[in-house]
Formats: structure tokens, sequence, C-alpha cells
């Protein structure tokens, strides 16, 4: 069964390494717009990017907390997952 | 398309940074100043202001939380709790609050911050003492605890008042989806003044939630084709250099100072839009 500190560095290693990922991303776009005059391909990747971390962090929790048998939190999990879903198809 | 030259960029990458500490200490996202900037100073079109400032409130918040959760700062269990009824407000906000006057919107909203600022103000004055409820964090569901380097001890708390919190969770993520705030000016005071949580969990948990309305929102933005990319990511440099800088500071800073400054900004943000609502 996963603990409370194993959950919290799960969250905290989802959210890190989102931003980081997107970070690269950003950057790598950024450069290759001024260098290359590229178009915005891996800046729009790192933005998407950006804006599924908290997504993910959310699939996290819900996971995180169904493990933990925590079902209520689980369940508060789920309905943040499917009105974000819900905000994003209206 | 806005032209971008090197004195531009610098000023943006410099703003980011302010937003990012601003948004790491007080657990807001800066879009109150991001949208206004974007739009008066670099001429651009609100839905463009708003969706670049819905992306800096998300990078902010993913930042700042990906720290603060680990420490115990931000209260997971509280925050995910909230964030339902904050996502269902944006969600109906965006259907049926759309439908009402938006400066009628922010003249009640105006009027709602300023006593919030005073009651914020009046118990900076008081101390901290009032905040911590060790002996029954234990007992709640939703309490927490976080060690405080400004105090050298642990804090504990527990929260009050779960239903009401979450009344004005479902107005704040209403009222953040059709202003373009991250709703951290709401949530904040909520769980600071109704809840009984310490100045720097609210932050804390603010900012670990304002996320994920921020990204829901911007990726309807995203999918319109309202992001620009290139000052994006400029705004976004900057804001996650700030938010690393503004951890460390919301760590050493004391609660009272920070309730202080967050009156104030509540007080600039009323302000702001009582003269907005009237044109």
């Amino acid at each position: 069964m996963l603990d409370e500190k194993k959950f919290l560095k799960l969250i905290q290693q989802t959210l890190f390494y989102g931003v980081l990922a997107s970070l690269v991303l950003l950057g790598a776009g950024f450069l290759s717009d001024i260098v290359w005059n590229r178009d915005f391909y891996l800046m729009n990747t790192g933005i998407a990017l950006l804006l599924a971390t908290p997504v993910f962090r959310v699939v996290m929790l819900l996971c995180g907390f169904f493990k933990m048998r925590e079902y209520n939190f689980a369940m508060a999990s789920f309905m943040v997952l499917a009105l974000m879903v819900v905000a994003v198809l209206i | 398309m806005i032209h971008l030259n090197p004195t531009s960029m610098i000023f943006l990458v410099f703003f980011g940074f302010f937003i990012g500490i601003l948004g790491s200490v007080m657990g807001v996202g800066g879009g109150v100043f991001i949208v206004p900037l974007l739009v008066l100073v670099f001429n651009l079109p609100m839905h463009n202001a708003i969706a670049i400032s819905l992306v800096a409130i998300a990078a902010t918040s993913s930042a700042v939380a990906s720290v603060n959760v680990e420490k115990g700062l931000a209260n997971v269990r509280l925050g995910i709790y909230m964030e339902t009824t904050m996502a269902l407000g944006s969600v109906i906000g965006a259907l049926i609050l759309s439908m009402l006057p938006s400066a009628l919107l922010q003249f009640f909203f105006s009027i709602f911050l300023f006593p919030v600022a005073l009651s914020m103000y009046l118990k900076s004055r008081k101390g901290v003492k009032e905040e911590a409820v060790p002996a029954i964090a234990g007992k709640n569901l939703f309490g927490g605890s976080f060690f405080d380097p400004a105090r050298n001890s642990e804090t504990s708390y527990a929260v009050k008042k779960m239903p009401l919190a979450m009344f004005f969770s479902f107005f704040a993520g209403g009222l953040s989806g059709l202003l373009g705030l991250g709703g951290g000016i709401v949530q904040v005071p909520v769980m600071n003044l109704i809840c009984g949580i310490p100045m720097k969990a609210a932050a804390a948990t603010s900012n670990f939630m304002i996320g994920v309305s921020a990204a829901a929102s911007a990726i309807i933005f995203l999918k319109k084709g309202y992001i620009i990319p290139e000052l994006a990511v400029i705004i976004v440099m900057g804001v996650l250099a700030g938010s690393f800088v503004g951890i460390h500071a919301l760590y050493r800073a004391k609660s009272e100072k920070i309730q202080v400054a967050f009156s104030v900004l509540i007080m600039i943000v009323g302000v702001r839009m009582l003269l907005r609502s009237f044109g």
C-alpha cells in the first residue's frame, strides 16, 4: 500500500517533471524561433504540456487516494477530472 | 501579431519574475496584473491577454506546488475537495454567469473584497497565536501540519466550516472563469478567515488549486488559437524563475506580513474592479 510520504513524492514529481519537460520544449522552441525562424510547433507543444500538468496531477491524486483506500478523496479527484473534461468539451 | 524587441522581451521576463514571486508568496495567479499590462501596454486583445495570463497561472501553480506539496505546506486533501466546487463553479459560471452583465458582477465582487481586505488586515494585527489549532488537528479530516522556519516550530491546524468554504470556492470558480482570474484572491481569504488555516498553508493550498481551473480554461483558449506562443513563453520563463525564488520567501516570511501584503493586494484589486464596473 502507498504511504503518505511516497504519495506526496509522486505528486511532487508529476508536477516537477511536467514543468521541467515543458520548460525544455518552450526554451528549445523559443531558440529555434529566434535562430531559424521556425514555426511555433515546439512552443505550442510546451504550452500544451504545461497545461496538461495539472490534469496529470489530478490523475495521480485519483490513483494515489484509490491505492490508499481513501475513497472519498478518490471520488473528489474523479469529479474534478470529469469536470475538467467537461470544461474542455463545452 | 505584436512585434517584440529585446527591450520589451527583457521587460516581460522581469514582469513575469515579479508575478512569479507574488504568486508563490500569496497564493494568487497574478492575472489581475498580467491582463491589464498586456491590454494597455502591448495593445493585445482581451481574449489573448486572458489566455496568456491563464498559461502563466498554470505555470506558477505547478512550479510552486511541486515544492510545497512535499513540504506539507499545500494541503492536497483540502485542495482536491475545494477543487470539486471550484471546477463546478467554473463550468456553471461559463454557462450561466456569462449571461449576466460583466460590469454588475465586477461591482458586487469588488464590494465583497473591501471587508475581506479589512478583516485580513485586522487579523494580521492580532498576531499569529490564534492560527494554530494543534489539539484538534489530528481529529480533523482536512487538518494538516507543516514546519514553519519563521517560527522555528511545527504548525498544526484543523479546518473549520468546510461547507461554507466549498460554497465560496464554487463562487470563486464561477467568477474566475468569467473575469480571467485564477481565483486565489477569493480562495486565500476564505481559507484563512473562514476555515482558520494559517496564512502560509492557505497561500500554498490556493496555489495548488488554481492550476486546475486555469489549465481547464487555457486549454479552451489554446484550441481557439488565442495563445500567442512567443509572448506566453517569455512571460512563463520569468514566472517560473520568480516562483522558485518566491517559494523561499514564503518559508521565511512571517504570516502577519503576508496577511498585510495580501490585504493591500485585495484593496488594489477591489478598487480596480469597482472603477471598471463603472466603465
